[in-house]
């Protein structure tokens, strides 16, 4: 049996090309919407694993999932034997898909004291769905990071306008919106050298806005009803635009990075009572009893400190006179408080958690495919891979008012899902499809860049043979290796199937050793991972495949070096 | 209460009214005989006696000393004489406000112009001079600032009419040693950009050098060969006198990692040196003493230069390098009030220098590290008379100075501050 | 390790609320009540509770042992700016909306340097390049909290920062060549702006009575000068020259403004007995003049002309240096014009606490009154004097001797060493200019970048 399977495995990677490959330009488009996931472990809600689970995905929802379910005839199966599903991440703040735009010098003839709303930064009647554009780089970002559902905020200054709720797909933008001018942004940046230019100001003029949108809104009502012998109102698109955030029915996302910006955004909610959410929150810990009373919604930021390079052993005694501006002592003391502080902000997520406060993650200033390992940072300093998962999933599902219909693996739900090779949290895991909305996606995986101190001319440039044993049968191909621009390009051919060439990923060399993997698009999504050491003109090494194993592999150089 | 304040005022009133009659006061020089007073000699410890001052220059020290007939004689009972202070680095008379660019004449267009002198640009006019003397500040060495070679500075009297009459005769390049450091909460440079920024400037230093040696060596051969170099090269000839070792070059340096460079660029160019500022010699007092290299720190009443400072530690730098066995002169690195020159060595006092280092600090080291000190520093016979009458410690707050002698003159102790407090202390009219 | 763990112990003690102390065996400088030798100090919940010889120690109460040392009120400095993120919001000649207070920065170690000079109590100002700039905050010096909401003191009157002269005049009419752009422009636009808030009250009062059936507009600021013109906040009036001094205060008179304090008021003696008859006071340098031309004519007798005038004058810093060494300042009075020991103390305690109408509480040793508090090896007026202590509501949070060196509270995580800042020239007013761009600043700014920092800074 197992030995069927891997054999399985193996062929169709290297010979019985299938229709669709990776590198493909012109996928066709699939012959079914229905999509059966056979066999994968399944964390169909933070804190709920179980492995043996099917998961059938119809029409764009999640019809069925258990361990008992049978395909149907019109499903493509996804052999996920080896696979973890998630639900689809939710990003709970971000500008995914709204492009960017070159800042404006701000107009001369303008009186600084007294600007045009736009030129201050205050745009609260711009809505993210005029702007955002499906085909963004950001927004292929976001999904291959595991993300399906983004709330999205157009960019800018004060009160850069209202949100939106899109789904990650990469169809016309309007039938992806899920959610309309959802929240209202502010921030204390601003246009230097107009009012508001600083903090003080920016507060003042909110505080301003704020009062003026409720007196105007109700003065309108008022009109609307009975207008006669009433003074007309003024229109204002912003203050109009911010009508629904002051009076409570819309929440405002608050950008507060540092402890400072957390305790001005609830001093200013306290005197308005507006709905407050804290995003981006890097130095929140401070304020856990206050937020946890305000039942404030938080969002913290992904952006962590680095971690000071210890430096090596070999430097201790000599006097380096450049980089330590003060003495070795001096030094100690100021790295021991500086390692404090960098581990309270990695600590900060599980000091949250710990106070029984949850929280999602907003990504205004973090790059989605970095989003894990920062994550990873945290769950190291403490965080709960359950508190980790909810930020990603059920908070911002109900955040956004969507948790009946996102955040969780569930019949019924919209079939965003992610599947992984291995535990999400594992430093290892790469996530090998995304389903956004029914349809499926697979991530392109990062090519990594060559060992830069390895030549242009490489060694092992050039064609070889291959040969592999496994389980008695014995399979041969040739192995392409260029290197152009300081990479690797390698391109696997089966001799019983030339017509199908498979490219090689994350390819390394280093001292003689070659690593590399194909990556397939069948049924049964794998890696097939090689890692080879040269000599001379042969090579050796072993041929892996994802829980089945390791089997020889060898080969010798055809023809001359390059 | 009421009835002493009225007097109070009257007191004040005749008190006004007795100076108002006066003409403008006027200096007064001839033979002086100081009676009985505390003497602070600075060198030769502290002296019960008299002191005779003739022809500007102090004739004699001790007890006793007879009367002559064409001496004045002052009861100088219960009152202390120091040697007048010595500011070692300041604007005074370079700049008249500040703000006003036209009135300020320290800072020349150009990286390199250590032609520029100061001595030119010295208003003896300024109204800060008066303001400075009369808090017993008699001398300062005034500088130029700005550029890497902003000048040369002078070190002048605070009394004379003419940049002649007040002046030391003593001149000095001075230079800025490439900074490391932050220029100000504004300055958003990374700290690489701020490095090569330094980097690119000793760089500059460097070929200037170079060219300033070669012009050195291709002057005395022309003097060898009896013939003229007949060139225009204003600036190598302002640096002839510090390449060739006869002059010290003024270095303003203050962050450690500066320090130490340019304790290794003096080195190795055998460069004579004085440095000034220093602001980080604590963290650096051990290899300055090994240099031998003199020092004029200050500003003392100064914020800690980095946030994780102690917050004295502007106060105690001068005293840790003093420890280390650095010669330590103080500096205001002011203009306008120049005349706090005894707070800032008080300070230093307070925080560890001690009174007696710190009263070198601005009488005899400035004096040796401009090379005056057979004229200035202390109250020795033969030395320039530059005296102060005080009614006790001219550190301490409250001591007033009661007379002034710069080169013999009977200054008198007034300035237009003291005016405007004579004129509007009881205003008349008043309030109708 | 050792700074960490002090750090950790430094934070905790902040935290605790109730303050029980006794100060024994102090030379206590009252300044109320004159100097009272070998005195006690009881302190209970941060006030102060007796005042005597020889008090017994009473159970759990902390005992500081002040044998040989001078004990005063915590000194006030009726002007600063530091703990503040925000000094200018420099846009505009009017910005009375904004608030200082909203950009407090409790992290600020300027504040611990404060302390270390014996200062517990100041009042961050707004900058002065606005004719009616923004409100400001007094605040405790209760370093070690990162909440900007302690360092409030409570019960201080609300206070705003107005300012005249070159400034105001500097940045916008020179600036953005808008009114102000002389004393003449200066006047209106006080003038201008009151009559503004009249109207707006007026507009006010008619819809609240129903007589207009639409709101008018809400501004925050029209809001504050109506406060202003209630006598609801306090004027603190960056001032120097003699006529515009007097300018203000016919304008507060046409307004029916009671109160003024105005700020730096370099050429007040000149126009002390109006100052005296209006009853406003004067908070000033000891000795800073001619860094601009309006305070060219200058005195350091400025303080003891307006003391003996009867005007109720502070010494202030408005600088983080200065702030150090208020103690230092005041005795320059005794140099500059023979103020008594209690006049020179006042001008640092009990005068600023009046300025900002929190003298009941602070200002001065007088059972009561918060435990302020600062210790000093020496007379507080001598130049020698070493500030070794200091207490705040009872707290210790200076102390000399078993302080670390390293007394921030916020670390940078990404600072790879703290910046060595080359600030060795004392730029005046640096701060009640801070945050105004160069190019709104004109010619002189130019002129001190170019000087010190070469061409390349200059706009």
């Amino acid at each position: 049996m197992v030995y069927i399977r891997f054999f399985t495995a193996v062929a169709w990677v290297l010979c019985l090309g299938h229709a669709t490959v990776v590198s493909g330009q012109d996928s066709p488009k699939p012959v079914s919407n229905t999509y059966f996931i056979q066999n994968c472990t399944l964390i169909s809600r933070p804190g709920v694993v179980q492995p043996g689970q099917h998961v059938l995905v119809r029409n764009g929802l999640i019809t069925e999932t258990g361990p008992n379910i049978k395909p149907p005839f019109d499903a493509q199966i996804i052999k996920a034997d080896s696979m973890y599903v998630y639900a689809g991440f939710i990003d709970a703040a971000s500008n995914t898909g709204i492009p960017k735009t070159e800042n404006k010098d701000r107009p001369k003839a303008i009186i600084p004291g007294n600007p045009p709303n736009d030129v201050a930064g205050i745009t609260p009647d711009v809505l993210a769905s005029q702007l955002y554009k499906p085909a963004d780089k950001s927004v292929s970002e976001m999904r291959n990071a595991g993300f399906t559902l983004s709330h999205t905020f157009p960019r800018g200054l004060m009160l850069p306008g209202q949100s939106a709720v899109y789904l990650l797909g990469d169809g016309v933008g309007d039938k992806l919106l899920l959610s309309d001018a959802t929240a209202q942004h502010f921030q204390y940046e601003t246009q230097r050298g107009v009012y508001p230019s600083t903090t003080i100001g920016v507060m003042a003029k909110f505080r301003d806005l704020y009062k003026n949108a409720q007196l105007a809104g109700n003065h309108e009502a008022m009109y609307k009803k009975a207008p006669t012998g009433l003074e007309r109102p003024d229109y204002s698109r912003e203050l109009q635009a911010l009508y629904p955030a002051a009076t409570g029915k819309q929440p405002i996302y608050v950008v507060a990075q540092k402890t400072k910006d957390v305790h001005r955004s609830m001093m200013l909610q306290k005197e308005l009572g507006f709905q407050l959410v804290l995003m981006e929150v890097k130095q929140g810990w401070h304020y856990l009893n206050e937020i946890k009373q305000a039942n404030f919604a938080v969002l913290l930021s992904l952006e962590l400190p680095e971690e000071e390079k210890k430096e090596a052993k070999k430097d201790e005694g000599k006097e380096s006179k450049s980089d330590a501006p003060v003495s070795s002592v001096e030094k100690d003391s100021f790295n021991l408080r500086k390692d404090l502080a960098v581990r309270e902000y990695v600590q900060q997520a599980a000091a949250f958690e710990k106070a029984g406060i949850e929280f999602g993650f907003s990504f205004l200033n973090t790059k989605p495919g970095d989003a894990r390992k920062a994550i990873g940072r945290m769950i190291k300093a403490g965080l709960s891979e359950k508190a980790a998962l909810q930020a990603l999933t059920t908070y911002p599902a109900r955040l956004l008012g969507l948790a009946s219909v996102a955040g969780t693996v569930e019949k019924g739900k919209m079939a965003n899902l992610v599947l992984t090779d291995k535990p999400l949290f594992d430093e290892k895991a790469v996530i090998r499809m995304v389903f956004v909305d029914g349809k499926k996606y697979l991530p392109e995986m990062p090519v990594a860049k060559a060992d830069k101190k390895s030549e242009e001319k490489s060694a092992i440039a050039g064609k070889w043979t291959y040969q592999m044993e496994a389980a008695g049968t014995v399979r041969r191909g040739t192995i392409d290796i260029q290197r152009k621009e300081g990479q690797y390009h390698i391109v696997v051919t089966d001799d019983a199937q030339k017509e199908k060439q498979e490219k090689a990923r994350d390819i390394s060399f280093k001292d003689g050793n070659l690593k590399f993997h194909v990556v397939t698009d069948l049924e049964q999504a794998g890696k097939v991972e090689f890692d080879l050491t040269f000599k001379d003109k042969r090579y050796e090494g072993t041929l892996s495949v994802a829980s089945f194993g390791s089997f020889p592999v060898k080969g010798e150089r055809q023809g001359d070096p390059e | 209460m009421a009835k002493i304040s009225n007097r109070f005022i009257l007191l004040l009133l005749l008190a006004c009214s007795q100076i108002s009659a006066q003409q403008v006061k006027k200096a007064v020089t001839g033979s002086f005989l100081l009676k009985n007073a505390t003497i602070h000699t600075v060198t030769k410890g502290i002296v019960v006696g008299d002191l005779l001052m003739r022809d500007g220059r102090i004739a004699d020290v001790g007890e006793n000393l007879p009367n002559a007939a064409d001496v004045t004689v002052v009861d100088c009972t219960g009152k202390h004489l120091y040697p007048g202070m010595i500011d070692g680095g300041s604007r005074l008379g370079l700049v008249e406000i500040d703000a006003v660019s036209v009135t300020n004449d320290f800072n020349e267009i150009g990286d390199f112009v250590p032609h520029m002198k100061a001595l030119t640009a010295v208003n003896p006019n300024a109204v800060a001079i008066p303001v400075t003397r009369v808090n017993g500040v008699t001398t300062v060495f005034a500088k130029p600032d700005g550029g890497t070679f902003p000048g040369t500075g002078a070190l002048i009297d605070l009394f004379g009419y003419s940049p002649e009459q007040m002046s030391c005769g003593a001149e000095f390049v001075v230079m800025r040693f490439p900074s490391t450091g932050r220029r100000g909460r504004w300055d958003r440079r990374t700290e690489e950009e701020q490095k090569k920024d330094a980097e690119k400037a000793l760089q500059n230093i460097n070929e200037i050098w170079e060219q300033a040696r070669a012009y050195s060596r291709i002057d005395s051969a022309a003097a060898a060969e009896k013939s003229t170099y007949l060139t225009n090269q204003p600036q190598m000839d302002a640096l002839l006198p510090v390449v060739r070792g006869k002059k010290s070059l003024f270095i303003e340096v203050n962050a450690l990692q500066d320090i130490e460079k340019a304790l290794e660029w003096v080195e190795k160019n055998k460069i004579k040196a004085v440095f000034m500022g220093v602001a980080e010699g604590w963290r650096a007092a051990d290899k300055l003493a090994k240099a031998g290299i003199p020092v004029i720190t200050g500003p003392v009443l100064n914020t800690p230069r980095r946030e994780n400072d102690r917050y004295d530690a502007a106060y105690t730098n001068a005293s840790k390098m003093s420890k280390a066995g650095v010669k330590v002169a103080i500096r205001t690195d002011n203009a306008e009030n120049t005349r706090n020159l005894p707070f800032h060595a008080a300070f230093a006092a307070a925080y560890g220098l001690g009174k007696e280092e710190a009263l070198k600090g601005v009488t005899l080291y400035p004096a040796e590290i401009f090379g005056v000190a057979a004229d200035y520093g202390s109250i020795e016979k033969g030395k320039i008379a530059n005296i102060l009458v005080t009614s006790g410690d001219p550190f301490e707050t409250k001591t007033r100075i009661e007379m002034l002698f710069i080169r013999g003159w009977n200054v008198p102790t007034e300035s237009r501050q003291t005016l405007l407090y004579d004129e509007f202390l009881q205003r008349t009219p008043g309030i109708k | 390790m050792k700074t960490h763990v002090l750090i950790g112990v430094f934070l905790a003690a902040t935290n605790v609320q109730a303050q029980n102390v006794l100060i024994k065996n102090g030379t206590v400088l009252t300044v109320t009540k004159g100097v009272m030798d070998k005195t006690d100090i009881l302190i209970t919940n941060g006030k102060i509770a007796g005042l005597e010889q020889n008090i017994t120690v009473p159970a759990g109460y902390k005992v500081i042992d002040a044998t040989g040392l001078h004990v005063m009120p915590g000194i006030i400095d009726a002007h600063s700016h530091i703990a503040l993120d925000v000094v200018n919001e420099a846009t505009n000649p009017v910005t009375a909306e904004v608030n200082v207070g909203d950009a407090l920065d409790p992290m600020d170690v300027s504040i611990y340097r404060a302390l270390a000079g014996g200062v517990t109590v100041s009042h961050a100002m707004h900058g002065s390049a606005n004719a009616i700039g923004g409100q400001c905050e007094t605040i405790k010096h209760r370093y070690g909290t990162v909440d900007p909401d302690k360092l409030r003191m409570d019960g201080a009157p609300r206070t705003i920062k107005f300012a005249l002269g070159e400034n105001p005049i500097r940045t916008h009419g020179e600036g953005s060549k808008i009114v102000p752009n002389t004393r003449m422009g200066v006047e209106q636009v006080f003038r201008e702006s009151f009559r503004q808030a009249q109207v707006y009250m007026k507009d006010w009062d008619e819809y609240k009575k129903g007589i207009r059936k639409k709101a008018p507009d809400y501004s925050l600021r029209m809001e504050t000068l109506a406060d202003i013109l209630k006598g609801n906040i306090l004027i603190h009036c960056h001032s120097y020259r003699a006529d515009e001094i007097l300018m203000l205060m016919r304008v507060l008179k046409d307004f029916s403004v009671p109160k003024v304090c105005f700020q730096h008021v370099n050429e007040g003696f000149k126009v002390a007995p109006e100052l005296k008859q209006f009853g406003a006071s004067a908070s000033v340098f000891a000795d800073w003049w001619a860094y601009k031309f309006e305070v060219y004519y200058s005195t350091a007798y400025n303080a003891a002309i307006l003391t003996r005038n009867g005007v109720t004058t502070s010494i202030n810093s408005d600088s983080e240096e200065l702030i150090r060494h208020l103690y230092h300042e005041a005795a320059k009075t005794q140099r500059y014009g023979d103020l008594t020991d209690e006049e020179a103390l006042a001008l640092i305690t009990i005068n600023p606490a009046k300025q900002l109408g929190i003298d009941n509480q602070v200002g001065s040793l007088e059972i009561g009154k918060d435990a302020d508090i600062a210790l000093f090896l020496g007379h507080p007026l001598s130049v020698y004097a070493i500030p070794q202590m200091t207490l705040v509501d009872g707290q210790v949070l200076f102390d000399i001797h078993t302080d670390p060196d390293d007394m921030r509270l916020d670390i940078n995580p990404s600072d790879k060493y703290p910046a060595f800042y080359e600030n060795d020239r004392q730029w005046h007013e640096s701060s009640c200019m801070e945050g105004v761009s160069e190019l709104l600043m004109g010619e002189s700014y130019a002129k001190y970048m170019r000087f010190r920092y070469g061409t390349s800074h200059s706009h």
